[in-house]
């Protein structure tokens, strides 16, 4: 289901008012699991196998790494598990690819199995949810607190709460990436009377502007970066094109989480921020740390320091940083665009590293915010073409074209208006930090009725065709 | 808070809506399907002739019959006249003539197109803010923006896309795929039509010419075999394939602004003829044969 659909509103409100009834107090949980069973099956009730397959997996393996006092034994089982989530990522995201690959290679076409490979279909969410599978698992087996006292020796609560953990609806498809020890502790009775309303409407309505109004009016904008259409623009249409598109990923993938945090907050639960303003980043690593900081953070914690993180010495540092960003890279997908991509900011991060100490005075600040912006800007064009060959002649485009003349025709000038919004979003970010005009920005507070009200009339009057999240495709 | 932003909500909403009826938009010549859709479906008014077709009919506005306030020309880019059709059936508005482009038949029909424009049918023609052609910051750019004066002048910088989209016809006409598919949606077509001449509706149907390479593919002549053989009610009139001139063409299948003028002649032609033709059969029908009193 999309959140901007109409099914979506109707099961949002049925559970809303079932789930705040006195009566239904105690059902609470299996109330939401329920939502999140029909928000995941709605269009393909043959997926909720594979996420009830993988729920209950990771429930019963984590709970009996969690009873089990041999710790060769809960090694054993942690292994096994996590092993268990790669290969259901794997088989089915990679799949594919490799059964293409092992076709192109070999002669043999006649394999039933590289066929049934071939057509097998992506389930939506699987990078988010067996991500959290294998959070769940290596939490438990670190002690972290995923199970209070009283709940660890009721085996069917335990799958109650991890079935909950995994599937809440908020988060399922696109994340945040929940941790099971921020998680855990916040599963208990919710009232109706502790809602922060004025939060709650924050996050909604800046989520569902950024997706409805700004990301999906730029999708058609920006497809001059398709193959072949580039090659018929100047670079100066194609640079435009690019913010563009730098700006509808943000818009969609930011827009998506705003969405999932707010209605966290609507049914109680606090779900992390995955974005901090990250194209005001002065350097890569900032960018990181603003930038789906859910995975960044779950990267850093089950696979950088795992690896060694920076205590190894400084080259194998560097080894770890590419190998968490080529990890990064090809969880977006099974084409080699995304491992490039993913590789390429592992080794800018590691020149930054290398090269250059963090800036202090702000014209350094400047330029590293520019580079930045730029390169996280072209780099994002490997999301629109996932074609190697494509990217490359783009890139040639880009310096080729210099001299073709701007056509009037174009989108540049909707490009501007459609990205707008979303520089005024860092813009009042940037005065509400400063002191003097933190002090000016503070009497505007008032009109923030008027501004989502505003944004709530363009929703409705101004929505682009209604299209996927990017994101869901990973 | 909720109740102050509720309040400017329903302002701009109703202020915008009041704003729409009492200046509402000329028909215009809208790219995004569901903009075009909506503008025929919406526009309160009926038409004695409709076009319908893809984005290759998208200029036929050059002779007399594809002219004036009785005629809409409901091309649908990227989509086939199946849509158009529909669209037709399900606003009622019925016309005395159809002109049906039959090039893009294999894409069937649209059916999210159809679901988007009559979701909340009575609700949009109600409130006109919320038809998609109504689109508040787009409307404010086409009256910021500069006026587009010649289209063909593109011809020059997209002569590149183009070369990459005949090489890409030229891939996709040298086999035939999907032709039970295919079948299936002229059936569809077909139950279309006989509703709409049962209605009382005059069909012609055309093919716009395409690059001779592409017309004399083997893709081409099945799909033009399967339409007459398919659609071939004696209540259609079929406008004969043009073989006799070549037509140049942007990327293959859209023809040339001039060219477009040419062929547009000769649909008037063979309008004029079949019709002449029509007259002199309805005649010959209303005269009493020889010796039938006796």
């Amino acid at each position: 289901m999309l959140f901007n659909s109409i099914e979506f509103i109707i099961l949002l409100l049925v559970t809303l008012f079932l789930y705040y009834l006195p009566v239904f107090r105690r059902l609470q949980v299996a109330l939401l699991i329920a939502a999140s069973f029909i928000f995941y099956g709605f269009y393909q009730p043959g997926l909720l196998v594979l996420l009830v397959t993988c729920i209950l997996a990771n429930s019963l393996m984590s709970y009996h790494i969690h009873q089990s006092i041999d710790r060769a034994r809960r090694k054993l089982l942690l292994i096994v598990s996590v092993v268990f989530n790669l290969f259901l990522l794997c088989f089915f995201k990679y799949g594919a690819v490799l059964a293409g690959f092992y076709l192109n290679v070999s002669n043999n076409h006649n394999s039933i199995f590289l066929d049934y490979l071939l057509l097998l279909p992506l389930p939506i969410g699987i990078s988010f949810y067996t991500f959290e599978g294998i959070s769940l698992l290596v939490d438990v087996y670190r002690k972290k607190e995923t199970l209070s006292q009283r709940d660890s020796s009721n085996l069917s609560k335990y799958i109650l709460n991890t079935s909950f953990f995994i599937s809440f609806f908020p988060h399922l498809i696109s994340g945040p990436i929940l941790k099971a020890h921020s998680f855990f502790p916040q599963i208990q009775t919710k009232k109706w009377s502790n809602i922060e309303w004025e939060a709650v409407l924050h996050y909604l309505v800046l989520g569902f502007f950024f997706k409805m109004v700004v990301a999906d009016n730029l999708e058609d904008l920006t497809n001059i970066l398709l193959f072949p259409y580039f090659n018929a623009y100047s670079t100066y249409s194609l640079l435009l094109a690019v913010f563009g598109f730098s700006i509808q990923m943000f818009a969609d993938f930011a827009g998506y989480s705003l969405i999932a945090v707010g209605l966290g907050l609507l049914l109680g639960y606090n779900l992390p921020q995955n974005f901090c303003y990250p194209y005001l980043a002065t350097s890569f690593s900032d960018f990181w740390h603003r930038w789906h900081i859910s995975l960044s953070s779950w990267l850093k914690e089950y696979v950088y320091i795992p690896l060694g993180g920076n205590r190894k010495g400084e080259y194998r540092t560097f080894l770890n940083v590419f190998i968490v960003m080529l990890v990064g890279g090809i969880w977006h997908g099974s084409s080699w665009t995304y491992a490039i991509w993913g590789g390429m900011h592992g080794l800018f991060i590691i020149i930054e590293k290398k090269y250059s100490s963090p800036a202090q005075n702000i014209v350094r600040k400047i330029l590293g915010w520019l580079m930045v912006f730029i390169v996280v800007s072209i780099l994002w064009v490997l999301f629109k073409l996932p074609n190697i060959h494509h990217f490359v002649l783009f890139f040639t485009a880009l310096f080729k074209n210099i001299d073709k003349p701007i056509i009037k025709l174009g989108n540049q000038f909707e490009i501007l208006i459609y990205s707008f919004p979303i520089v005024l979003y860092y813009l009042r970010h940037i005065l509400f930090q400063h002191s003097f005009t933190k002090l000016y920005m503070h009497k505007f507070t008032s009109l923030r009725p008027l501004v989502y009200g505003t944004m709530i009339f363009l929703m409705i009057v101004n929505s682009g065709n209604a299209g996927k999240f990017i994101y869901f495709q990973f | 808070m909720i109740y102050k932003v509720a309040f400017w909500v329903i302002i701009f909403f109703l202020g915008y809506n009041v704003y729409l009826i009492e200046f509402p938009l000329k028909n215009g010549d809208y790219y995004m399907l569901q903009e075009k859709a909506e503008d025929f479906v919406f526009d309160n008014r009926h038409y004695d002739t409709i076009l319908v077709g893809s984005s290759l009919v998208r200029h036929f506005r050059n002779i007399p019959i594809f002219q004036g306030k009785q005629f809409y020309n409901l091309f649908l880019n990227g989509s086939s006249a199946a849509s158009g059709i529909e669209l037709i059936i399900k606003s009622g508005k019925i016309p005395k003539v159809l002109f049906v482009e039959t090039h893009h038949l294999t894409k069937g029909l649209n059916d999210t197109l159809i679901k988007n424009v009559f979701q909340g049918y009575s609700i949009k023609q109600f409130l006109p803010a919320l038809q998609s052609k109504h689109k508040f910051l787009n409307i404010i750019i086409k009256k910021i923006k500069p006026q587009i004066k010649k289209l063909d002048s593109r011809g020059v910088f997209f002569r590149e896309i183009f070369y990459h989209h005949i090489e890409q016809l030229r891939h996709e006409y040298s086999s035939i795929s999907d032709s039970l598919k295919y079948i299936q949606h002229l059936n569809k077509v077909d139950m279309q039509l006989q509703y709409l001449t049962a209605k009382g509706c005059t069909i012609y149907l055309f093919e716009v010419p395409i690059e001779k390479e592409l017309a004399l593919s083997k893709r081409a002549k099945f799909l033009r075999f399967k339409n007459h053989q398919i659609l071939n009610n004696k209540n259609y009139q079929w406008i004969p394939y043009d073989y006799h001139n070549f037509y140049k063409t942007t990327d293959g299948i859209h023809l040339l602004q001039n060219e477009s003028y040419i062929y547009e002649k000769y649909i008037e032609w063979c309008f004029q003829r079949a019709r002449k033709k029509d007259l002199i059969n309805k005649r010959r029908a209303t005269l009493k044969p020889l010796g039938s009193d006796s």
